[in-house]
């Protein structure tokens, strides 16, 4: 019964997130647009270097989870879904569903900026080996984004400003990870092969954002 | 004890900590300034390092305080931990703004900038700030008192885990950029220098007491002419 409601959930989280406003599609545009503007401002001068290519990599995607986040809840808040499924359904599992949802943007985000880089720059070519090690970093990294993101998201249902708030408060606390990644990122990139202290330290920020969030559902009963 | 009894002693408190504090505050800044020898390859703008440090320690463990303190209003929803909570973190930020004005005036004179954004130390302390500056934004955005507290103390737990990345900044990072190491790890400073640093570590920490008792009657009162307000209207 758990899993069905679970289930439900994240059927109607993942529409809400592509349903609004084109969602996919504006993502898509967007993603290749700051592309192509760092495409048309440096590499036909030089071959950016693989390390800044992992930098703009992450940049976008920090950027793409403020996007989905407030979209998300922005949407739900105006369609009144919000007051009708935390009347019904634990805080915990939408918070849940919200996380897995943003987490999965994310991923299928992070898959079309790998392909778009590949046709952009020159040095963004990489074996399947640096492939896998690239999204045991990027993986834990999004995680911990997208559950911090949710719990603002949903801390932020109780401020007079509601959505405006999430990249205020988001902010601080999604650059650790960022900054963590990114550098783990860099020594993989340095000795090619995946740095073991950096991934745990990733992985550590995401099951912390997660139980935290989650502690945090129980704790403030839902949205309040 | 009698609340009276509690007034008095907290009285003779007040007292105890200003004289203390009177006394070797200006004794510390002057042995700073005076005392130890200058660094040759930092000039004399090295001495501004025995304030950065001591509050930026003081600025780095409020928040983990007040986080203990969120998560005891938590649990046993007593109002004075969630003052205690608010005024750590008003101490923070008010000791975040001085060490974001004394660093950058030493990295101007050794680095040739006022800010190194590839530096993991500062661009972790930045994010501190920032996490600060959302708290009290947050604050007051809440109308309801209570949710404010709630919220205000599980954010807090956010902001102690941000604290202890700008602490382990320097340590944990393999290319952590230009910031100094450890002052404890290095074994660098002579004698006079250890004194100076650890005279201004106590007037600092002295200074910290002080106004978390004043910022703990301030919050007080705060909430005490809130709630009486709102009886009123």
């Amino acid at each position: 019964m758990r899993l069905k409601i679970f289930h439900s959930l994240l059927l109607k989280e993942t529409l809400l997130l592509f349903r609004a406003q084109n969602g996919l599609i504006s993502m898509v545009s967007l993603i290749l647009s700051f592309l192509y503007i760092f495409h048309f401002v440096f590499e036909k001068d030089f071959f950016l270097e693989r390390n800044t290519i992992a930098g703009i990599r992450w940049s976008l995607l920090y950027l793409l989870s403020f996007i989905y986040i407030s979209q998300s809840s922005w949407e739900e808040r105006e369609g009144g879904a919000d007051r009708i499924g935390s009347g019904m359904i634990s805080g915990t599992y939408i918070y849940l569903a919200k996380t897995v949802s943003s987490f999965s943007a994310l991923t299928l985000s992070s898959l079309v900026l790998n392909f778009a880089c590949l046709f952009l720059f020159e040095k963004s070519s990489m074996s399947f080996n640096e492939f896998i090690m690239q999204y045991a970093l990027l993986l834990p990294g999004m995680l911990s984004v997208a559950a911090i993101g949710v719990c603002i998201s949903r801390i932020s249902e109780a401020t007079r400003l509601k959505e405006i708030i999430i990249p205020v408060l988001q902010i601080p606390l999604s650059l650790p990870p960022l900054l963590f990644g990114m550098n783990a990122e860099r020594k993989m990139l340095a000795s090619g092969k995946i740095p073991l202290e950096g991934f745990f330290v990733v992985l550590s920020f995401s099951i912390f954002y997660l139980t935290l969030g989650t502690l945090a559902e129980e704790i403030l009963g839902g949205k309040d | 004890m009698k609340e009276s009894d509690f007034k008095l002693s907290s009285h003779y408190i007040d007292i105890l900590l200003s004289a203390v504090f009177a006394v070797i505050f200006p004794f510390s800044v002057w042995y700073s300034l005076n005392v130890p020898g200058v660094v040759l390859a930092q000039g004399v703008s090295h001495r501004i390092f025995y304030f950065h440090v001591s509050v930026a320690w003081v600025a780095l463990y409020a928040p983990v305080i007040s986080s203990i303190a969120g998560i005891f209003y938590l649990w046993k929803k007593e109002e004075k931990w969630d003052i205690i909570s608010e005024s750590m973190c008003r101490l923070s930020l008010v000791f975040s703004i001085a060490v974001l004005f004394s660093g950058p005036i030493w990295a101007k004179s050794n680095w040739g900038v006022y800010w190194d954004w590839t530096d993991a130390r500062l661009q972790s302390f930045f994010a501190l700030f920032l996490g600060l500056c959302g708290y009290f934004l947050l604050r007051s955005l809440i109308p309801d008192i209570l949710k404010q507290a709630k919220i205000a103390s599980v954010f807090t737990v956010f902001i102690s885990l941000n604290s202890l990345l700008t602490w382990g900044a320097i340590r944990w990072m393999d290319n952590p950029g230009n910031h100094p190491g450890s002052v404890l790890g290095k074994g660098g400073m002579d004698t006079q220098m250890k004194t100076a640093f650890y005279l201004n570590v106590l007037s600092y920490h002295i200074l910290f007491l002080i106004l978390s008792i004043i910022l703990y009657r301030l919050v007080k009162t705060e909430r005490r002419n809130k709630r009486l307000l709102y009886s009123e209207s």
